[in-house]
């Protein structure tokens, strides 16, 4: 008994201390979040490639990755931008992700 | 007493489930909308599988991830991977093996760069898209094979990261196709 104390006494201190993981994200959702949309246009014409990168978070307590334009541009070797998409994923304030769409040529 | 302390012990048990459960409900309803995206182009539309992985050699600690490009117009589809191993490679070309069939591309390279203790190699292949709709539609576990200077670099995939991964991307696939 005083173990299954412990355990939950550890648990719910642990949900209180910490945050929880969120994502940059138009809408919102407390159970589960997948969302799209876009960051920018440019007057570029056209796209034949497409990139991406994506940065994680668990709990709000480890966030680790790079998410930026140029890592998503770097991955599919893409020298110009037409537009950028971005996508926010979170699971229940355990789990989160941000990911950015870079297309272009 | 000690009945309390099982019940109490199931109830923790049951709290520690349920996000998983709820994470297993999302993966086996296949929502493939998560796993690509689409953009409309002057000359077709541009689809992209988000990057899979699953691909491994074990021995020598090697992993591989890919995405795919594809523009309707197209006949070939671009497969951009990333490849991390610990060794020096310089890396020639990629084959596909499946169970009735295997098809080589030679690799253009993108960038290679450091990550942590390994080495991070992205390249860039070209592959029919028939041939890829090919590799993705069989149920038997397939190869893929780097031939590098250094030698050749055999990467295996488990049963059943594979029965999910080629169920989804067969059905992306099938979906392009059916909107070409």
């Amino acid at each position: 008994m005083k173990k299954v104390k412990m355990l939950v006494l550890v648990a719910g201190s642990a949900l209180l201390l910490s945050s929880c993981a969120v994502v940059k994200s138009p809408l919102s959702g407390v159970w589960y979040t997948q969302v799209k949309a876009p960051v920018a246009v440019t007057s570029n014409s056209g796209s034949t490639k497409v990139g991406t990168s994506e940065a994680t978070s668990i709990l709000g307590i480890i966030a680790t990755g790079d998410a930026s334009i140029d890592a998503a541009a770097k991955s599919a070797g893409i020298t110009k931008i037409h537009h950028v998409d971005e996508e926010g994923m979170s699971v229940l304030g355990f789990f989160a992700r941000y990911k950015v769409f870079v297309y272009g040529e | 007493m000690a009945n309390n302390q099982v019940k109490m012990a199931c109830f923790a048990r049951h709290l520690f489930f349920v996000p998983l459960l709820l994470l297993t409900c999302t993966i086996n309803g296949q929502n493939i909308s998560k796993y690509y995206t689409s953009s409309l182009q002057e000359n077709g539309t541009l689809y992209f599988i988000i990057p899979q992985s699953g691909f491994n050699n074990n021995k020598i600690n090697g992993k591989l991830t890919y995405d795919i490009t594809y523009l309707t117009t197209n006949d070939t589809a671009t497969l951009n991977f990333s490849y991390f191993d610990m060794a020096n490679r310089d890396i020639d070309s990629v084959v596909f093996i499946g169970v009735n069939k295997k098809c080589s591309s030679s690799v253009k390279k993108i960038f290679i760069e450091t990550k942590k203790q390994k080495w991070h190699y992205r390249y860039s292949s070209k592959i029919l898209f028939t041939d890829l709709i090919n590799f993705f539609n069989q149920s038997d576990n397939p190869k893929i094979i780097l031939y590098t200077k250094q030698g050749a670099v055999e990467l295996n995939i488990k049963a059943r990261t594979w029965k999910k991964q080629s169920s989804v991307t067969t059905k992306i696939l099938t979906l392009i196709k059916y909107n070409k």
